[in-house]
């Protein structure tokens, strides 16, 4: 066993045992944080394979930039246990919908693993086969590069729309409706609570 | 030696100096704790209130706009180390890719995403 | 390259790196005391030591035999885990920075990305630090600054575009690179290329936003004494607190190298010439290493130190000039005032490098960017001059004034049309 294959198990271990962490724990800033190791893991992963864009974008995006909203909107929650009735009343459902999903997932990792499906190596760390050339000669951000702007134009500026998209449901979520002034006064939308204020107790005022 | 492995060893030697000096000073310095030492520092009076409770953030917005401009300014990255191969196409590109995200900055602002009292 | 050469290299290096990262620290709080001290007309520290010299290396001794307190109310792992979080990426960016051609780790090939990605994991420590401590100064300052330094993680990444498109067109291949190596060699050629003459204003916003990424004056917000105590740092002490103020400075010291490596040519400089020191000393043919080398490996080194250190004394200059910001000052500033500079930025530097002809291209590149930051400091100069709370966009400002103004002419139109003239002469009487 190499030391490639000794740090593949160790790191698979971390990631299995983070994504346990971020179910098991009771206390919601344990399951962002062990969700963060995990997303961390990944990208390590993605290391290992060299594809080290792709490792940085993932630490990048996804611990650096998601987790930090998940650890916001995790403060907000009250802290100990929540609301009990709600856990209950969906607990049922999103119980039986997650063994669903999850024998679906079990289903196709095993139907990966007895059919011996393979990537084709030139499909490696990029998605894109002929892009294999240029990441052996000029790297990695520029295989990433050229299949963004060269390939997959399209998609990329759709991807654009759908993040502006994404920038209109982050302000009709955040905004607060506060006594009085109404958006032409530019006050309207206050940066200052979340998608949960409306619902419960109100917020502590800082 | 290729060129990911020296930042592994390096991030897990950080973790093991953080240790060793820690581990230095529990050797070295007194332990010594008693009740009002140990108290949550309050400005020198008791604790009245958990701080964990509900707790209004103020820049949750700023949170969810970060994610999507870090994507952008992620995505930009690749399209200039090949600006100049791509040429006028890219530069296309960069104009329609940033002024649709214009757009929406522009409607952020006007609905006072960046204004706090 | 044989594996006994490689492994030397790599121990140098380590001790290198982590020598560096620690008396960074002693001389910086040493020369923060001393030229702060100055720039007040104080004297600063001076009791230990010629001149107060060995003062922060007995505060380190302090340091090392304090007593671990850990506050009742802390959440242990997270509280005794966050400043490992912080100070793990900053020991870790080091390995990518080309100090020299001989102290570079790490070649890799995309060391830009990595390194913002490494700076963006220090936001999970802070946040970490925040939260396990339990106390309300430590959670309000952990937040605080783990909005500043998302908010500032933009603008930097943004302008950081411009020298790796330059790299794009200055290299023959017409593919450019985000590795640290590859840029500083494209700064290199003729030797006076650096990229800060090409792009003045990138250099301007990245070290602003270095300032606020490593919670430095006036953008120190979470630390705010009068606020909040010590911010997150509330409850911590000895060792664990030292840990965050050694990563604290390592970022230091990494925003100034990454600044250097970026647009201050890296260890160029004179005399920062392997082919010259290959001619004059004669070079040793059997092992490796020529004395030519290792000359050539210290001027650069010391070139490479030179730069960083002109930056960092930028740092404390700016804390002992410059008030520090209110809150949503701080915010507004990074989202209305450097994001749209520095996309401008790219646009801009993009349209020119690709317009205009081959001679002419970095010249006009060069003086439109002066230009730029001209209009940059003007801009913040008037921003900063008058910025009441609640600043809305101008077009809307212009806006409601329009309506105010239409607003207060059918106001005194309207009396005029509908009320008798006689409540003026009934005030006569």
């Amino acid at each position: 066993m190499n030391l490639g294959q000794i740090a593949f198990y160790v790191l698979g271990a971390t990631a299995i045992a983070s994504g346990i962490g971020v179910i098991a724990f009771r206390n919601a800033v344990y399951s962002a944080l062990s969700l963060i190791l995990n997303l961390f893991c990944l990208a390590l992963f993605f290391l290992m394979l060299n594809a080290i864009f792709l490792a940085a974008i993932q630490v990048l995006v996804y611990a650096g930039a998601i987790m930090v909203l998940f650890l916001f909107v995790v403060t907000m929650l009250t802290p100990e246990g929540g609301d009990a009735a709600t856990v209950d009343r969906l607990g049922a459902m999103q119980r039986t919908a997650a063994i669903g999903l999850g024998i679906i997932l079990a289903g196709a990792f095993g139907y990966i693993l007895i059919s011996q499906v393979r990537l084709s190596p030139s499909a490696m760390a990029t998605g894109a086969n002929d892009l294999f050339t240029v990441m052996n000669r000029d790297g990695n951000t520029e295989a990433f590069g050229l299949a963004l702007f060269h390939g997959y134009l399209l998609p990329f500026e759709v991807t654009s729309v759908i993040l502006v998209a994404a920038i209109l449901g982050a302000v009709v979520l955040g905004r607060r409706t506060t006594s009085g002034s109404g958006l032409s006064a530019g006050s309207g939308l206050s940066a200052g609570s979340g998608p949960s204020a409306g619902s419960g107790p109100s917020a502590r005022e800082e | 030696m290729d060129n990911t492995t020296p930042i592994l060893i390096m991030m897990g030697l950080a973790l093991a100096f953080t240790l060793l000096v820690t581990a230095v000073t529990f050797i070295l310095g007194p332990k010594n704790p008693y009740a009002k030492k140990l108290a949550p520092y309050e400005c020198g009076i008791e604790t009245i209130d958990p701080p964990r409770k509900r707790f209004p953030i103020k820049y949750l917005v700023n949170g969810m706009l970060f994610i999507v401009f870090d994507i952008e300014a992620a995505s930009l990255l690749p399209l200039a180390v090949l600006m100049r191969r791509l040429g006028v196409t890219g530069l296309l590109e960069l104009v329609t890719f940033v002024a649709i995200l214009l757009i929406a900055f522009l409607y952020v602002w006007r609905k006072g995403a960046f204004t706090w009292d | 390259m044989n594996i006994g050469f490689e492994i030397v290299h790599f121990v140098v290096n380590l001790l290198f790196f982590i020598l560096l990262i620690s008396t960074n620290a002693v001389i910086m709080v040493y020369a923060e005391r001393k030229v702060m001290a100055y720039m007040q007309d104080r004297i600063g520290p001076k009791h230990y030591g010629p001149f107060g010299l060995l003062q922060s290396t007995y505060d380190v001794m302090k340091l090392l035999l304090k007593e671990i307190v850990r506050s009742r109310d802390t959440d242990n792992s997270v509280f005794i885990v966050a400043p490992m979080i912080f100070f793990a990426p900053v020991l870790t960016a080091f390995v990518m920075l080309p100090f020299s051609p001989f102290v570079t780790q790490s070649a890799l090939a995309t060391g830009l990305i990595l390194y913002v990605a490494l700076s963006s994991l220090d936001v999970i420590g802070v946040f970490m630090a925040g939260w396990g401590s339990n106390n309300k100064y430590a959670l309000i300052g952990g937040l605080r600054s783990t909005a500043q330094m998302i908010s500032y993680e933009l603008p930097l990444l943004l302008a950081l575009m411009g020298p790796v498109m330059l790299t794009s067109f200055v290299s023959h291949g017409g593919v450019g690179s985000i590795s640290f190596t590859d840029i500083t060699h494209a700064q290199l050629a003729p030797s006076w290329r650096w990229f800060v003459l090409l792009q003045p204003l990138g250099l301007m916003i990245y070290y602003i936003c270095g300032l606020a990424e490593t919670n430095r004056a006036p953008f120190d917000l979470p630390e705010a004494e009068s606020e909040l105590v010590a911010g997150y740092l509330t409850e911590y002490s000895g060792m664990r607190w030292a840990m965050f103020f050694l990563g604290e400075y390592g970022n230091m010291l990494i925003v100034s190298a990454v600044a250097t490596v970026l647009f201050l040519g890296g260890w160029s400089g004179p005399g920062a010439d392997l082919a010259f020191w290959h001619r004059t000393v004669t070079a040793n043919p059997g092992g490796i290493f020529s004395v030519a080398d290792i000359i050539f490996n210290v001027i650069a080194l010391f070139w490479f130190l030179v730069k960083v250190y002109i930056l960092q004394f930028i740092f404390i200059w700016v804390r002992s000039t410059l008030p520090r910001l209110r809150a949503d000052q701080l915010m507004q500033f990074a989202w209305l005032i450097l994001i749209p500079f520095t996309l401008a930025n790219i646009l801009i530097t993009a349209a020119l490098l690709l317009a205009v002809p081959q001679p002419y291209t970095l010249w006009v590149t060069g003086i439109v960017n002066f230009v730029l930051l001209a209009f940059f400091i003007g801009f913040i100069s008037r921003a900063i001059g008058a910025s009441p709370k609640g600043e809305l966009p101008p077009w809307v400002k212009m806006r409601q004034q329009n309506l105010a103004r239409q607003a207060a002419i059918s106001a005194v139109a309207t009396p005029r049309l509908a009320k008798p003239e006689s409540e003026p002469e009934m005030a006569r009487r």
